[in-house]
């Protein structure tokens, strides 16, 4: 299935773009395959997208992760499909600009131009559909997506996981997800579940925890948590471990 | 841990006591295109260096340049650590006889997609077959070949690995272009710093082609400040990697144009093909300005119009973004300084 691609996305956001709260799409996009089958559900799901724009903007954040279910459930897209910047630069400036400005627009700066010509873990809807992407459970039927609500409440989660690359080991996150969001029970502040991600990705440089079973990389992630010794999680047995003491179990070090 | 920001070289400092470039790894990969097989290939990640050591062979399918849609690759992967005694006689703790596994991780960057095969290390040989789906992958794959503990110590020691699936070994990993790459510093040519002669000593770089097989770009070491920022691979985005960024963008233009000339001009000796390094540079200068190869090589004829070869520069200058890197640069300064007036 060919997708569109927008070629000359740099020449069209400028300061003037960048400056718009309104922006228009812009008349001068050169498009690759723009009569691609998906343009046409591009568009619709572009209508849900602009809805947005007509509400309140204290509380833009916290649309993220139902549009992020939104947009992939819609957006039948392969991997190799959803890693072409162009495609997102497509729809971030060609299709629904106005969305990305009311998402990103600050009172004080202008809307951050990654947000419509970066790369897919910053563009306003790449991050949303990889999001997604790579907190679904496809085998929870209906709770499918539950992960993805959940944690996609904390802007700062959504980013240290799909800027990352441990993204990928689709168990890894799924634990990390529950151990950070649990369905019940105590959330994990930023900076706790921010210590977390930070030991995971240690522990990936002198660990293959892709050769682990999900289970076992739950019991890994499972102990991490133990080891920080987070009110209301179940206590260590010895002494909270900070990064030092972290570091030195992991060489084997008293 | 954390590296300077203007760090120069990038090392891993490992923990434990581990074996790194131990791994020999054979691959054979075959590409297929649903119905048809489409290539073949098959590289090892090593070569014989002059220490009976083991040199980095940078293996590499460029499968980008073979310009054939297809919807898979199949790879058999075959593992070889030539002296498994003394391996695990340095990395397992003494007197614990643990079992290990081969193991190959596959990762994308730019999908993210990633995952792990393996197989038992046995008497340090062993193979894994798996294949890679297009619809997956983006850009570069990295097969990074490893011997990993197949479970956990019964006692942890300091110094030795301590967990299951705890990395001992390591080889040199082995990449599968399947999109062209982005043109990066200096990245798919050998460069060398090199005192230059006096005559030349205010020059910046030189290019050589070797032997019609590879090419080497020598830079300028009589300008010390040159080297820390023309060297460096940081990802971070500052002063100097701007400026390195674009010092190499310029230098990628002229080296472009050198090399279409060469190569439009190498006359291959009757029955003979065009050797693959020009074949290569032709294919991907095609590829990159959508332009047939065989313009490219008129523009270089004896009868070619220079005011067409300045065009043909011109459009490299865009396709590797020159104005934008420069203008980086420009931003990156402070303004009270490049406001001039």
């Amino acid at each position: 299935m060919d997708i569109p691609l927008l070629e000359n996305g740099l020449s069209i956001v400028d300061a003037a773009f960048l400056s718009s709260q309104n922006p228009s799409p812009p008349s001068n996009a050169e498009v690759a395959n723009e009569d691609a089958e998906i343009v046409g559900v591009i568009d619709g799901i572009v209508g849900e997208f602009i809805k947005l724009t007509g509400k309140k903007t204290e509380n833009r954040p916290a649309t993220d992760a139902g549009m992020a279910e939104f947009l992939h459930r819609e957006l039948k897209l392969t991997l190799y499909q959803a890693a072409q910047r162009k495609f997102w630069h497509y729809i971030a400036i060609v299709k629904c600009p106005q969305y990305v400005a009311w998402r990103w627009f600050k009172a004080d700066k202008n809307v951050p131009k990654t947000r419509y010509i970066g790369p897919w873990y910053l563009n306003a809807f790449g991050r949303l559909w990889w999001w997604a992407e790579y907190t679904r459970d496809p085998e929870a039927g209906k709770d499918q997506y539950a992960r993805t609500i959940r944690a996609g409440q904390s802007q700062e989660f959504m980013k240290n996981t799909i800027e990352n690359s441990l993204c990928g080991n689709r168990a890894l996150v799924r634990s990390l997800c529950d151990a950070a969001f649990p369905a019940s029970g105590i959330q994990m502040k930023d900076e706790q579940h921010r210590e977390l991600v930070k030991r995971v990705n240690a522990m990936l440089v002198t660990t293959a925890l892709d050769a682990l079973q999900p289970v076992e990389i739950d019991e890994v992630v499972k102990s991490l948590v133990k080891e920080m010794n987070i009110p209301g999680e179940p206590e260590a047995t010895q002494k909270t471990l900070g990064r030092k003491g972290f570091l030195n179990r992991l060489v084997g070090r008293k | 841990m954390n590296w300077k920001r203007d760090s120069s070289e990038l090392r891993a400092i490992w923990p434990y006591s581990i074996k790194e470039n131990a791994v020999k790894l054979d691959v054979e990969a075959r590409l297929d295109g649903g119905t048809a097989s489409l290539e073949d290939f098959h590289r090892m990640n090593w070569s014989p260096g002059t220490d009976a050591g083991l040199v980095d062979a940078k293996a590499v399918w460029d499968i980008y340049l073979l310009d054939v849609s297809w919807t898979e690759v199949i790879v058999r992967c075959s593992f070889v650590v030539d002296d498994p005694a003394g391996l695990k006689n340095d990395v397992l703790p003494h007197g614990q006889d643990i079992p290990l596994l081969f193991s190959l991780l596959l990762r994308c960057d730019s999908t993210r997609w990633r995952r792990a095969v393996t197989c038992p290390f046995g008497s340090g040989s062993g193979s894994v077959d798996f294949s890679l789906s297009r619809a997956d992958i983006a850009g570069d794959v990295e097969l990074q070949p490893l011997v990993v503990l197949a479970a956990s110590p019964t006692t942890a020691i300091a110094g030795q690995a301590s967990r299951k699936v705890a990395k001992v070994a390591t080889g040199f990993p082995v990449y599968l272009h399947v999109d062209e790459p982005p043109e990066g510093p200096g990245r798919g040519i050998e460069v060398k710093w090199q005192r230059f002669e006096d005559n030349i000593a205010n020059a910046l770089y030189s290019l050589e082609i070797i032997d019609e097989q590879k090419v080497r770009l020598l830079l300028n070491n009589r300008h010390p400040a040159l080297q820390p920022v023309m060297d460096s691979r940081s990802k971070v985005r500052n002063e100097k990697t701007l400026l390195r960024d674009s010092l190499f963008s310029f230098i990628a233009g002229d080296v472009w144009l050198h090399l279409a000339d060469a190569a439009a001009n190498s006359v291959p000796e009757e029955g003979e093909e065009l050797p693959d390094l020009y074949d290569k540079i032709l294919r991907a200068l095609s590829r990159r300005l959508e332009m047939d190869r065989e313009d490219i090589k008129l523009l270089f004829g004896s009868d070619s119009d220079t005011l067409e070869r300045a065009k043909l520069h011109t459009q490299l200058q865009n396709y590797l973004s020159v104005a934008e890197k420069t203008e980086d640069v420009v931003l990156a300064i402070p303004a009270k300084v490049a406001g001039g007036d």
